[in-house]
């Protein structure tokens, strides 16, 4: 995948007649993962497709400066989740935000949970996941709301599965001690 | 007995709806026809471009600069033809006419330390600093802590 990647790079880069082909062979591979990061974020069609245009505008334009160090993956995701949250501040300032789809459903029999709606324990799980480290939210969000096997996120984000585990591992314990917090206020 | 669930296990993500891959491929046309290739190559060749004027600035200042400073210092010789039917006493006299006229770096080039008697600059020098021993010199610049590169013009008068 590593060389695969380099090669799509390269032909970007080059501008050459390939640099369309390789451009559409990351959107293929990285856009839906990126659509289903920017959408739980966002939470609207319309503006999540606006925020998916403008990361890739950034990614086809920025691409030389890519300095490779992290997988592409990993910096794609970071753009996407830098453009969502600047978007979603403004659009929020301007009210312009309508959440179409809850993006969790509450299973009943938990006390506190009970008492809050889809809505706002997402808003507090969202909240909780800009608190962690970048890679341990990219695994989070891979694991638990995607539910990828972690040798498929381990080929995408260039990280061991032992690492990934823990750092799943260490997330869950963070986001559920965020919640217990929040819940308890 | 019953495990005690995580708070994450009475959630249940959804999953999201995502365009096919038609929609990613289209996205990335679009981009690609909107902010064309030449653009990018752009992005290159500025630098490239910019680095060469560069360069070539640098050059042509320096080729400028070389080209004062390497003016021959030495100013060519008095054609002993061209003065030939000349006679000493009116060269000394136009000279002496005209002396404001001659740089003296003209005529310092023009008079040798022999045509004024100084067999070497040092003799010269012992002309100022006659009752100064060199040690004394060297020790009054230590003491005050001159630097000579400072005074390097006032040096070269001598």
């Amino acid at each position: 995948m590593k060389s695969e990647e380099e090669l799509w790079i390269k032909q970007v880069i080059s501008g050459g007649p390939d640099a369309e082909h390789a451009f559409k062979a990351i959107s293929v591979r990285y856009g839906p993962k990126l659509y289903s990061q920017i959408f739980r974020i966002i939470q609207n069609e319309a503006i999540t497709k606006d925020v998916l245009q403008n990361v890739f505008i950034k990614v086809w334009s920025n691409l030389s400066s890519f300095k490779q160090e992290s997988n592409l993956y990993t910096w794609m995701y970071r753009i996407a989740r830098n453009e969502s949250l600047t978007i979603l501040a403004s659009e929020t300032r301007r009210s312009h935000v309508s959440i179409e789809t809850s993006v969790v459903q509450i299973i009943s029999g938990h006390k506190e949970l009970d008492a809050l709606t889809a809505d706002e324990i997402y808003d507090y799980l969202k909240e909780a996941i800009e608190t962690l480290p970048e890679k341990q939210a990219i695994v989070f969000e891979l694991k638990y709301f995607e539910n990828q096997k972690y040798s498929d996120i381990s080929k995408l984000t260039g990280t061991s599965e032992g690492s990934l585990k823990a750092s799943y591992h260490i997330a869950k314990q963070k986001i559920t001690a965020f919640l217990k917090t929040k819940l308890n206020h | 007995m019953k495990k005690k669930q995580d708070i994450l296990d009475h959630l249940k993500p959804e999953l999201t709806n995502t365009p096919n891959n038609d929609y990613f491929e289209a996205l990335a046309s679009k981009i690609a026809l909107e902010h064309p290739i030449s653009i990018k190559k752009n992005r290159l060749f500025p630098k490239i471009i910019g680095m060469s004027l560069a360069a070539a600035a640098v050059l042509i200042i320096a080729i400028v600069l070389f080209k004062d400073f390497s003016q021959p210092t030495t100013k060519p010789k008095l054609d002993k033809e061209l003065f030939a039917d000349i006679n000493d006493e009116e060269i000394s006299a136009y000279f002496d006419a005209h002396i404001d006229e001659f740089s003296l770096e003209d005529i310092s080039y023009e008079i040798s330390d022999e045509d004024l008697g100084y067999k070497n600059s040092t003799i010269q020098l012992d002309l100022y600093f006659s009752d100064i021993s060199q040690e004394e010199i060297i020790a009054y610049i230590k003491q005050e802590h001159l630097d000579l590169d400072e005074f390097e013009d006032e040096l070269l008068i001598f």
